[in-house]
C-alpha cells in the first residue's frame, strides 16, 4: 500500500509538470491560431499585394460600406505595408551593425581589462542600461538625440558622404531610419554586452593562461582564442537583440519619423516600422465600421510574428552549419 | 643515465623568493636545470613546485599580488629583470598544462596560430611546420587524415599532445610541462612518457609530478620541494636510492603527501 502511493507520486509530478511546460506552446499556438482568424477576411481581401505595397488608406470612413470578394470594406480602402516591412528589416539591421561591434567590445573590456571593483561597478551598470523601459530610450532620443543629430551631424554627413550610397540627399529633421537604428543600437548593446562578458569569464582559466604561455599578446589570446570559443554564445546573443529590435515599439515610434506609404530614400529619412505602426493607427483604424482596419493591423501583427520567427530559424540554421563547420566530427562543444 | 656527460646549465635559479600578496610561496630556492636533461620536481600539495614551474615562463606575472625576488638565468640572462621581453621568453621556454587545453579551431589551426604570431610563412611551409610539430609530439600518423577536424574531437591523451606539439611548434629551448599526465588514463600516459623521453634529446626538460613512480622512469635530476623550500636536489637514481634527508625519504616511500 505504501510502496504503491510512493510508486503514484512521481506519475503525478510528472503529469504536472507537462501541463505546465505544454502552456508555453499551446499559448503560442492560441496567439497565432487567433492572429490567423481575426486577421483572416482582411488578408482575403488584401491579398499577397499586401506585401508588396506602400499603401495604407482606411477608405472613406463616413461612406456606405461596399461588398469586396464577399467581405465588407469602406470605399477606398487599400491596405500594403512594403513600406513597413522595409522599416522594419532596415532599422534592425542598422541596430545590429552598430551593436555587435560595440557589444563585443564593451564585453571584452568587462571581461579582459577591468579588473576588480571596478568590473563589477560597470558589469552592474551595464546590465542596469538592459533593464531601463524601451520608452526611457524613446524619450531620451526624443529630446537629445534627434535634435542633436538633425540638426549638426546629419547635415555634416549628407555633405561629406555624400558619395556613398544612401548616405547623400536631405538630412532631414532628425527623425528617421539611423536615429530609429542607434535608439535600438543603445537598448541591444547590453544586452549583448553583458551575455558575451558572463560566456568570456567562463571560458577555462587554463586557455587563456596556454595562450599566454605560446607568447601570445593579450589581445591575441581573447580575439583568437577565448572569442572564438564564445561564438555560439554570440550568435545566440544576437538573435535575442535582434528579436528584440525587430519588436521594439515605444522607443522608435519616438524617432523614427513615422513615415506613411513611402519607402526611405536614404538612412536620414523617416520610417516606420511594424510594431510602432500598429500602436500609432489603432486609433484611427477604430474609426473604421466593417473592423477592415484593426483586422489589417493584425495581420501586419502576424506577418511580424511570421518575420520574427523566420529570422530566428534562419540564425539557427547559420549556427548549426557553422559549429558543423569549424567541428565536422560532430564532437561535443565544451 | 649518469654515464653521459653532464650538459650544458640551461636554467639557473639563484635565490628566488616567491610571494601571493603576504604568503610565501617559495622560500631561498636555488637550483640549475640542464639542457636536454629532464628534471622533475616533486614533492606534496602546495609545497611550491607548481610556482617555481611558472616562474621560469613567469606566467605566474597572471597572478594578482605575485612578487619574485632573486634571479633567474635563462642561458646566463636574467628573466626576472624588468627589460626582459615576455614574448620573446615565453617563445623560447614552452609550457604545457595539467589539463589538455586546445584552442577552439582545428587541430592545423590549434599548430598554426603560435606559428603566425612569430613568423610570416607560405601556405606549403606552415603545412610542413604543422607536420613536423605533429610528428615530433608522435600526433601525425593518428591525425593526418583529420587534420581540420576540431582539437576537441580528439581523446584526452591526443589533446595533451597536441598541446605538446603546439608548445613545440615554435622551436622552444626549454618545456615546461605542469603534471602533465595526471589527467589521463595509464595508456595515454605512457605514450607521453615515452614522448618526454624523445623530447629530452632537443630540449631542457622540466616536469611537475605528483607521482614518484613517473619521476623516477622519465627523469635525469629530481628536485623535492617542501613547504616552498628545494630540501633536497640530485640525480635521479641518487634521489630514489639513497636520499640523503629524512624528508625525502618519508616522501618518496609514501610516508606523508
Amino acid at each position: 500500500m505504501s510502496f504503491r502511493s510512493i510508486s503514484f507520486k512521481p506519475m503525478r509530478f510528472k503529469t504536472w509538470m507537462a501541463v505546465i511546460a505544454g502552456g508555453v506552446p499551446a499559448s503560442l499556438a492560441a496567439i497565432i491560431l487567433f492572429l490567423v482568424i481575426y486577421s483572416w477576411p482582411a488578408a482575403h481581401v488584401n491579398g499577397i499585394g499586401f506585401i508588396f505595397r506602400d499603401t495604407w488608406n482606411i477608405g472613406n470612413v463616413y461612406a456606405n460600406p461596399i461588398q469586396v470578394n464577399g467581405v465588407t470594406i469602406m470605399p477606398g480602402a487599400r491596405y500594403g505595408i512594403l513600406f513597413l516591412i522595409a522599416g522594419t528589416l532596415l532599422s534592425s539591421l542598422i541596430a545590429l551593425l552598430l551593436a555587435v561591434p560595440v557589444g563585443v567590445g564593451a564585453a571584452i573590456f568587462l571581461a579582459e581589462v577591468v579588473r576588480g571593483k571596478l568590473r563589477t561597478v560597470m558589469s552592474v551598470i551595464v546590465e542596469l542600461f538592459a533593464a531601463i523601459p524601451s520608452v526611457v530610450y524613446g524619450l531620451w532620443g526624443y529630446v537629445v538625440l534627434v535634435p542633436l543629430l538633425g540638426h549638426h551631424v546629419y547635415p555634416f554627413m549628407a555633405k561629406t558622404l555624400s558619395w556613398l550610397p544612401f548616405f547623400g540627399g536631405l538630412p532631414g529633421s532628425g527623425y528617421g531610419l539611423l536615429t530609429a537604428g542607434i535608439v535600438l543600437a543603445m537598448m541591444i548593446v547590453p544586452l549583448i554586452a553583458s551575455i558575451l562578458r558572463d560566456a568570456l569569464i567562463s571560458q577555462p582559466a587554463a586557455l587563456r593562461e596556454a595562450a599566454m604561455a605560446l607568447g601570445a599578446t593579450k589581445f591575441e589570446t581573447v580575439w583568437r582564442v577565448l572569442l572564438p570559443g564564445t561564438r555560439t554564445v554570440l550568435i545566440g546573443a544576437t538573435i535575442l537583440a535582434l528579436g528584440r529590435a525587430l519588436g521594439e515599439t515605444m522607443a522608435v515610434l519616438m524617432v523614427s519619423g513615422g513615415a506613411l506609404n513611402y519607402l526611405p530614400s536614404n538612412i536620414y529619412s523617416p520610417v516606420s516600422t511594424m510594431a510602432a505602426f500598429i500602436v500609432s493607427q489603432l486609433d484611427s483604424a477604430l474609426q473604421d465600421p466593417t473592423q477592415m482596419a484593426v483586422r489589417s493591423l493584425a495581420e501586419i501583427a502576424l506577418i511580424l510574428l511570421i518575420i520574427s520567427i523566420g529570422v530566428n530559424a534562419l540564425a539557427r540554421g547559420i549556427l548549426k552549419v557553422w559549429s558543423f563547420a569549424g567541428n565536422p566530427a560532430g564532437a561535443v562543444q565544451r | 643515465m649518469t654515464n653521459e656527460p653532464i650538459s650544458d646549465i640551461k636554467i639557473e635559479v639563484r635565490n628566488l623568493d616567491f610571494y601571493y600578496g603576504a604568503t610565501q610561496a617559495l622560500k631561498n630556492v636555488s637550483m640549475a636545470f640542464r639542457d636536454r636533461m629532464v628534471t622533475a620536481l616533486i614533492g606534496p600539495s602546495g609545497c611550491g613546485k607548481s610556482t617555481l614551474l611558472r616562474s621560469l615562463n613567469r606566467i605566474s606575472d597572471l597572478y594578482p599580488g605575485h612578487r619574485a625576488t632573486g634571479q633567474i638565468l635563462l642561458d646566463g640572462e636574467n628573466m626576472l629583470s624588468a627589460k626582459c621581453d615576455l614574448t620573446e621568453l615565453r617563445a623560447r621556454v614552452g609550457m604545457v598544462f595539467q589539463k589538455p587545453t586546445p584552442f577552439p579551431m582545428s587541430i592545423y589551426e590549434n599548430i598554426a596560430f603560435p606559428l603566425r604570431m612569430y613568423r610570416k610563412m607560405s601556405q606549403s611551409e606552415m603545412d610542413d611546420e604543422v607536420e613536423r610539430a605533429l610528428r615530433g609530439a608522435a600526433l601525425w600518423d593518428e591525425v593526418k587524415d583529420k587534420i581540420h577536424r576540431s582539437g576537441l574531437s580528439l581523446s584526452g591523451g591526443q589533446q595533451q599532445r597536441l598541446c605538446i606539439a603546439r608548445a613545440i611548434s615554435i622551436r622552444p629551448e626549454v618545456l615546461l610541462l605542469d603534471e602533465p599526465a595526471s589527467a589521463l588514463d595509464p595508456i595515454s600516459t605512457a605514450q607521453i612518457e615515452e614522448l618526454i623521453w624523445e623530447l629530452r634529446k632537443d630540449y631542457c626538460i622540466v616536469i611537475v609530478t605528483h607521482n614518484m613512480q613517473q619521476a623516477a622512469r622519465v627523469s635525469d635530476f629530481v628536485g623535492f620541494m617542501y613547504m616552498g623550500e628545494l630540501v633536497e636536489f640530485d640525480a635521479t637514481a641518487t634521489m630514489f636510492s639513497s636520499p640523503r634527508e629524512r624528508r625525502t625519504q618519508d616522501y618518496i616511500t609514501g610516508r606523508f603527501g
